[in-house]
């Protein structure tokens, strides 16, 4: 969707009640399905989707001296806000779509490959809930047993090992989590 | 008449049908062994991302045969910047966060054990091999997709991206039993050469107060008599090697078994629990590798593998000793 395209789709949320209502509605369902409560600061996304459009940072808002009553903007600022980022989730959604995705080149050229993508692919993919404690770098025996073992790994899984053992979890989380067991 | 030609038809198309999976057995055959040559037999450098568990960390991967002396340097371009620098029958893993060289030497891998990524009909009863009819894209490069499903709940399976040209593994995932991916190696660059200069083998990291872990000289055993026995493998596993002797930076023999499927391996390492005070008991996952600790009979025995962790734990809690 080009900028006039998404500067005209604003206009219209802000000028079709229903519509609005509509994407509001969809959006609290989704935030509900997902756990994720609503909290929009309606300043922030609207500087969001201007930054967005003009490809221009915006300053700060004013400052809340000699702001109207909050209690008066409210309802149909965090209606604009809510809006506002459905309508960067469209942009940013159909932009990537049409360059292909990451793996869009792949997928189509290979038939077999989109259908499995079809069926692997879950819906929504719920960020998984990484465990610190389980990603470790390794102490110094376990890394002694990962060279060891990858010498008997097949050679494919002999790269992986590797990458391992060179993997790069930040030191302070590691030592912080070294003796990680469940 | 009708019913014989039908019974004809239903024949010819059973043969058929057993010559396709034959010929489709027979090409994930020679793409496997293909993939395993190129692997040991190019010279190419590449860059990497390997994601696990929600973590992308970029590599970048020197591999060189020099009319058959292989070597190879793998180097995270995030974080710290560990290496591991694999020569001959010497793998040094440099730490620059621990201020630590760990070096291993590999001079008793036996033909057994370059056999293993190799196809086999021994893998049928555990795997599923696929061969992808069309082609796709990694690395600017033409691949074939492989898939191997694993038929149990005690391995993994994979789906591997071979390049059309080499059979080298441009792109790889490793798949749980509910095909999630555990895994993924995704080479963004991949460049094949005649010959490289052994220089570009060379750590770049002053290693200068470094302490080296380096285990004695005192040999390993291999094929020596195994005084631990596992008492129920998954199916398929068998023991593939074993041997005695002390790991790097201690003087404490450690027995080690490997045990494998064919494809996928678990090590077992077995000690004095006096001796390696820095394993927890449980499981740890390390990248894309887990491992399992327990205390068996008053020795630290310790799987790690590529394989899920039920299987870590079904080997090493049914190990005996004799």
């Amino acid at each position: 969707m080009s900028a006039e395209e998404c500067a005209f789709f604003l206009r219209r949320l802000d000028h079709d009640p229903a519509e609005r209502d509509r994407l509001i509605r969809y959006t609290r369902i989704r935030a509900a399905l997902r756990g994720e409560l609503l909290s929009p600061d309606p300043d922030v996304l609207r500087r969001r989707v201007q930054e967005a459009l003009s490809g221009v940072s915006i300053p700060q808002a004013r400052s809340a001296v000699g702001r109207r009553p909050a209690g008066k903007l409210l309802k149909p600022a965090m209606g604009f806000g809510i809006a506002a980022t459905v309508a960067v989730a469209a942009v940013l959604t159909l932009r990537f779509m049409s360059q292909g995705g990451l793996d869009g080149a792949a997928t189509a050229a290979d038939p077999s490959l989109q259908a499995a993508a079809e069926t692997d692919a879950p819906s929504y993919v719920v960020p998984q809930e990484v465990e610190p404690s389980r990603l470790v770098s390794p102490p110094t025996r376990l890394a002694n047993y990962l060279i060891r073992h990858s010498e008997y790994a097949n050679r494919v899984r002999r790269t992986s090992f590797a990458s391992d053992l060179v993997g790069t979890v930040d030191a302070d989380v590691a030592s912080a989590t070294e003796d990680a067991s469940e | 008449m009708t019913a014989g030609r039908d019974c004809c038809t239903r024949a010819f198309a059973l043969v058929l049908g057993f010559v396709a999976v034959e010929a489709g057995a027979q090409d994930v055959r020679a793409w496997l062994e293909r993939m395993h040559v190129a692997m040991e037999g190019l010279n190419y450098e590449g860059t990497f991302v390997h994601l696990h568990d929600g973590y992308a960390e970029t590599m970048h991967i020197t591999h060189r045969n020099d009319n058959g002396h292989v070597s190879e340097r793998i180097v995270s371009k995030d974080g710290v910047g560990r290496e591991i620098i694999r020569q001959g029958d010497q793998v040094r893993c440099i730490l620059p966060d621990r201020r630590v060289i760990l070096v291993e030497e590999t001079r008793e891998v036996n033909p057994l054990v370059s056999a293993l990524p190799s196809y086999s009909e021994a893998l049928e009863p555990h795997y599923e091999f696929e061969l992808h009819a069309t082609s796709s894209r990694v690395a600017e490069r033409p691949t074939q997709v492989i898939r191997i499903r694993p038929r149990d709940e005690f391995r993994y399976g994979y789906r591997l991206w071979l390049d059309q040209d080499t059979a080298m593994p441009l792109k790889s995932q490793l798949m749980d039993e509910n095909g999630g991916i555990v895994e993924q190696i995704l080479f963004t660059r991949f460049d094949i050469f005649d010959s490289i200069p052994a220089a570009r083998l060379e750590s770049t990291i002053d290693t200068e107060g470094f302490r080296l872990l380096a285990p004695p000289r005192s040999s390993q055993v291999p094929g020596r008599s195994v005084l631990w026995q596992a008492s129920m493998l998954p199916g398929g596993f068998a023991l593939s090697i074993a041997k005695h002797g002390p790991l790097a930076g201690s003087e404490h023999p450690v027995e080690h078994h490997v045990y494998s499927d064919g494809l996928a391996a678990v090590s077992v390492f077995i000690e004095d629990p006096r001796t390696v005070d820095d394993v927890a008991e449980g499981y740890t996952r390390l990248g894309s590798t887990n491992a399992f600790s327990t205390t068996v009979s008053g020795r630290k025995v310790t799987a790690i593998g590529e394989v899920p962790y039920k299987t870590l734990h079904q080997i090493a809690i049914s190990l005996n000793a004799e």
